[in-house]
């Protein structure tokens, strides 16, 4: 005998996320941003090579890393903004503030970290870039006189 | 007395020993020199006469207390020994930060090693290692940062959403 088959009922757990989703979601994200950070630092490492008149392989090597530094800080400077306009929607429930606070001063200090190495780093290649002028062996030797 | 023009390739000082054996009759020296961020500079360097032991030696005399030094710092473009104008090292000023612990030690580590004098120390091999191993860190070190903002990112919105949600009047 074939029993009639039950009424559909809307699924309650339909359209909310499951773990699994959830972790899916989040690997996706991760991808997402890694591939569009490769994408940006080579583009900016590109940029900066070009400037500097090609460079030795010491300097190129700073610059990717200092662009790589940069497009980090970037990101990390869109998530702080967001963060931030999640700590203003949530500013009357004082309750669920101090997880969001604490993660906004770890995005913080990272931010800092990051911007101060990029600038560490571009100072470097500047540094070895005028090292080199001043070495160029075309100027007169080491020592010479003036007066 | 002679007026020598010199260029010293090391970042943010002026060192004696670059430029010896020097003639008796140098009485200062017109330095090309890099300033600490690599920023080039010129300035003019006399000497001074120090007691050494076995007889009297020339030295470099500070710009601001004249007394006699082997090594000048260059300070904001100008010059200046340690004793007037100490420096602390990267490390000395940033080893409580809790991100010297992490990357900013090595970028330290590699940027002394490429702007340091001699060729030795400019192995792009190693360079390269360094650099592809500390880029992969800081992908890492972002990419858990930004875990644990998403997921307390979507625990809060749940709460948003909810509490909201008490808010909104029923629909007539």
């Amino acid at each position: 005998m074939n029993w009639p088959a039950p009424p559909r009922t809307p699924n309650p757990t339909a359209n909310k996320r499951t773990p699994q989703a959830s972790d899916d979601a989040l690997h996706q994200l991760k991808a997402g941003w890694r591939a569009e950070h490769k994408k940006r630092s080579t583009e900016l490492a590109d940029e900066l090579i070009k400037d500097s008149d090609g460079g030795r392989a010491d300097e190129r090597a700073v610059l990717r890393l200092a662009a790589q530094d940069t497009v980090l800080s970037e990101l990390v400077s869109d998530v702080q903004a967001q963060v931030g306009r999640r700590l203003e929607a949530l500013l009357d429930y004082p309750e669920h503030l101090p997880p969001l606070t604490r993660c906004l001063n770890d995005l913080t200090t990272s931010r800092n970290a990051l911007t101060r190495r990029a600038t560490d780093l571009l100072l470097a290649a500047g540094t070895l870039r005028n090292q080199r002028k001043l070495a160029n062996p075309r100027q007169v030797g080491h020592l010479r006189v003036v007066a | 007395m002679t007026r020598f023009e010199a260029r010293s390739l090391r970042p943010g000082e002026v060192r004696l020993a670059d430029f010896l054996p020097l003639a008796d009759d140098v009485v200062a020296i017109a330095v090309t020199a890099l300033d600490k961020d690599g920023i080039v500079v010129t300035g003019s360097v006399e000497f001074a006469l120090k007691w050494a032991s076995t007889g009297w030696q020339r030295q470099f005399a500070c710009p601001i207390c004249l007394l006699p030094c082997r090594t000048i710092g260059i300070h904001d473009g100008f010059f200046a020994c340690q004793r007037c104008m100490p420096r602390r090292t990267a490390h000395q000023r940033r080893k409580n930060q809790s991100n010297w612990v992490g990357n900013d030690a090595v970028v330290d580590r590699i940027v002394r090693a490429l702007t340091k004098l001699g060729s030795a120390n400019r192995q792009p091999q190693c360079i390269k290692a360094a650099t592809r191993q500390l880029a992969s860190r800081s992908i890492s070190m972002v990419d858990a940062l930004l875990s644990s903002v998403v997921h307390i990112c979507k625990e809060l919105d749940n709460v948003i959403e909810e509490d909201l949600s008490n808010f909104i009047p029923d629909p007539p």
